[in-house]
């Protein structure tokens, strides 16, 4: 790898945030309803607020200025670590994050391992003998699994796994159990992405020349599959998992709110639904930047995977 | 007389295809011994890669209808898995055509090397996760005696710099090292045949005479038995004890290179000689043969090279030829052969055509 590349790539991460947080500040601009009407009603008990009170938020919250001097002012603030504080509760939204934050992560995380856990032998099995029952069965459930709203599914597991046979909680955040059904719903829909992606991949290598050789050393077959090709197909597998981040983020919002966990995904609707701007903002933006470092990091396990990558680049 | 080390008899390799039944070898037999190199000489679709493929049983996927292969005494058409596993790669070894291609990309040249080296010294069981380098079950000392023997293989095949070079990856080798790591791997077992299928097909002309070159000295030096798959009658006049003319996946002439590549029995061969540079004079036009390769659906009850032959006679289309031995292990399957000494070979007079062909020069 080399510096030069390096920097490069780093400087691009950099324009890419600056896009992402001029979305994320921006758009909330141009959604329906004003914060100041909303959030001063529900504190009121539903009472239309005076003009001086909208007018005396608007202020104290530096909702008057324009939109240049606001953006700037929260990106000052975000550089440093301050995401501002919460319209309702005055709670910084750092703090609020950090809280429901690592229950993502462990929905994330849980969710990527079953995807993985299913997807990876599915898909070989496929490729090793395409066109015969394991592979139409696979493409199959790959097929479900993609077709599949993931709300559905996971009603559908509350009910078999939860209310009949009595094996998970029905919602909430905890211990691993909690962890079970929300995983399987999140992960099923990622691991058909995968499966078939796996399949493609490995189909390709398996005819490759060196496949041949491998097999004419003497090797076992499943060393000849899981080393020599599982290693070659590897690179398009890694891109798409870490594409499919971005829809564990997306996927933990419905998912989190099926099953009641409290995380970044219910975080993000309450605040939508409250027009509770800093909540919102703060949130998307760590959204986009975790997308934006998981993106490099996949770029970096390039070389890695295939020493023919020259680290960002194509194969020579 | 004892048993050669490969025997190869009538062998018949079909693939299925939505076309019909594709009879890529087609009642082939020939013998390979011990410190003998044998070439097998064909044009493209001829079979020689199919035969090759057919004798390790990596013919998949098309599959031995007939025909036996005896390796050492054991049957190789009827083995099972586990026994060809034992016999490939450790027994038979192979070297395939684009060192580019045949070697894994991500793996570095050293660990390639020294997988070979370790499956045969594990001959009971190859453990995948010792196989996938996992820590905990990967035995540390049996693989760095690997790597050793590696790169002892490596200076044995002259690549320079063998401990530094063993970690570099395929793709920092030029052809020739890349095709001299391919030896390595195919020479770690210590076989008693190796089969190479145009190993220099694409390599520069001077690493090919580097190759070839190698070739011989392992026949003199082990005792190997070669047997050498080419198009090019070159690379087989230089390097072969012996040799087999395949047309049509079935064997047209086999003898010694002498005596089959200076008295063509068969007009094919005589053909192939002819369309050959070297048989050229200075500022000739190259000659090129008339036709192309049978269509191999469906298979030959008769000589396939009969469409294209000048002297093809009614009888050449009746059904199989008959091979017959001319003189000492010199064989022939033509109904005409011996062909008359008279009967130039075609480049340098033109005999009239009994089908009707004309001949005509490559351009």
């Amino acid at each position: 790898m080399n510096g030069w590349k390096l920097a490069r790539r780093l400087a691009t991460m950099l324009v890419v945030l600056f896009g992402v947080s001029v979305l994320t500040y921006g758009l909330i601009f141009v959604t329906p309803g004003d914060p100041a009407r909303t959030i001063l009603t529900q504190q009121m008990g539903g009472q239309t607020p005076s003009q001086e009170a909208v007018e005396q938020f608007r202020a104290a919250k530096g909702l008057d200025d324009p939109f240049p001097v606001q953006y700037a002012r929260w990106v000052g603030n975000a550089v440093r670590g301050d995401l501002g504080q919460s319209y309702y509760s005055d709670q910084a939204v750092t703090a609020m994050i950090a809280t429901r934050l690592p229950n993502t992560i462990a929905l994330g995380v849980a969710s990527m391992l079953v995807a993985v856990a299913i997807a990876v032998p599915a898909g070989i099995a496929s490729a090793v003998e395409p066109g015969s029952q394991t592979d139409y069965a696979a493409q199959f459930g790959a097929l479900v699994g993609v077709s599949m709203p993931n709300f559905w599914l996971g009603y559908l597991l509350i009910i078999v796994c939860s209310l009949w046979l009595d094996l998970f909680p029905v919602a909430g955040a905890g211990g691993l159990e909690y962890l079970v059904l929300p995983a399987l719903t999140l992960g099923s829909g990622m691991a058909a992405v995968i499966a078939r992606l796996v399949r493609t991949a490995m189909l390709d290598v398996l005819d490759d020349a060196h496949i041949r050789t491998a097999r004419s050393k003497g090797l076992r077959e499943r060393i000849v599959v899981y080393k020599h090709a599982l290693r070659n197909a590897l690179v398009p597998v890694v891109t798409i998992i870490g594409l499919q981040l971005s829809y564990v983020l997306n996927g933990a919002v419905v998912v989190e709110v099926v099953f009641q966990r409290p995380g970044l995904g219910t975080l993000l609707v309450d605040a939508i639904f409250a027009r509770d701007y800093p909540v919102v903002q703060g949130v998307t933006l760590l959204i986009g930047v975790i997308f934006v470092v998981t993106n490099f990091a996949v770029d970096l396990t390039y070389s890695r995977l295939d020493p023919r990558i020259d680290f960002g680049g194509e194969p020579t | 007389m004892s048993d050669p080390l490969l025997r190869v008899e009538d062998l018949h390799t079909q693939f299925n295809t939505t076309r019909g039944t594709v009879h890529a070898v087609d009642g082939a037999s020939f013998t390979v011994d011990r410190g003998e190199i044998v070439g097998i000489l064909g044009e493209s679709g001829s079979g020689k890669s199919v035969t090759a493929r057919s004798i390790c049983r990596l013919e998949d996927p098309g599959q031995i209808v007939d025909g036996t292969v005896t390796f050492d005494g054991t049957d190789l058409t009827t083995a099972d898995e586990s026994a060809l596993r034992r016999i490939r790669g450790s027994d038979i070894s192979m070297v395939f055509q684009d060192p580019t291609e045949t070697l894994n990309p991500v793996f570095s040249v050293g660990e390639q090397i020294a997988e070979a080296v370790r499956i045969h010294d594990t001959e009971k069981r190859q453990r995948l996760l010792d196989f996938l380098g996992v820590p905990l079950f990967r035995n540390r000392s049996a693989w760095s005696d690997a790597h050793e023997r590696a790169i002892e293989l490596m200076d044995q095949m002259d690549i320079p710099n063998p401990e530094s070079r063993s970690s570099a990856y395929p793709h920092e080798f030029s052809g020739g090292l890349r095709q001299r790591a391919v030896l390595a791997i195919a020479l770690a077992s210590e076989p008693s045949l190796l089969i190479a299928d145009e190993p220099t097909t694409a390599l520069d002309t001077t690493t090919q005479a580097d190759i070839l070159r190698r070739f011989r000295t392992l026949r003199d030096e082990r005792d190997l038995g070669i047997l050498l798959i080419s198009h090019d009658i070159g690379v087989i006049a230089q390097t072969c004890d012996r040799v087999v003319v395949l047309y049509g996946g079935q064997v047209m002439e086999s003898g010694p290179v002498e005596t089959v590549l200076t008295e063509p029995a068969h007009p094919y061969t005589r053909t192939l000689l002819s369309c050959s540079v070297r048989n050229s004079d200075p500022g000739e036009r190259v000659r090129s043969a008339e036709g192309s390769p049978p269509d191999p659906l469906g298979g030959h009850e008769a000589c396939p090279f009969a469409d294209r032959c000048q002297h093809a006679t009614p009888t050449c289309r009746e059904g199989r030829i008959p091979t017959t031995e001319l003189d000492d292990g010199h064989r022939v399957a033509c109904v005409e052969a011996p062909l008359d000494a008279s009967a130039e070979s075609p480049h340098r007079q033109a005999p009239p055509m009994p089908d009707g062909g004309a001949e005509r020069d490559s351009l």
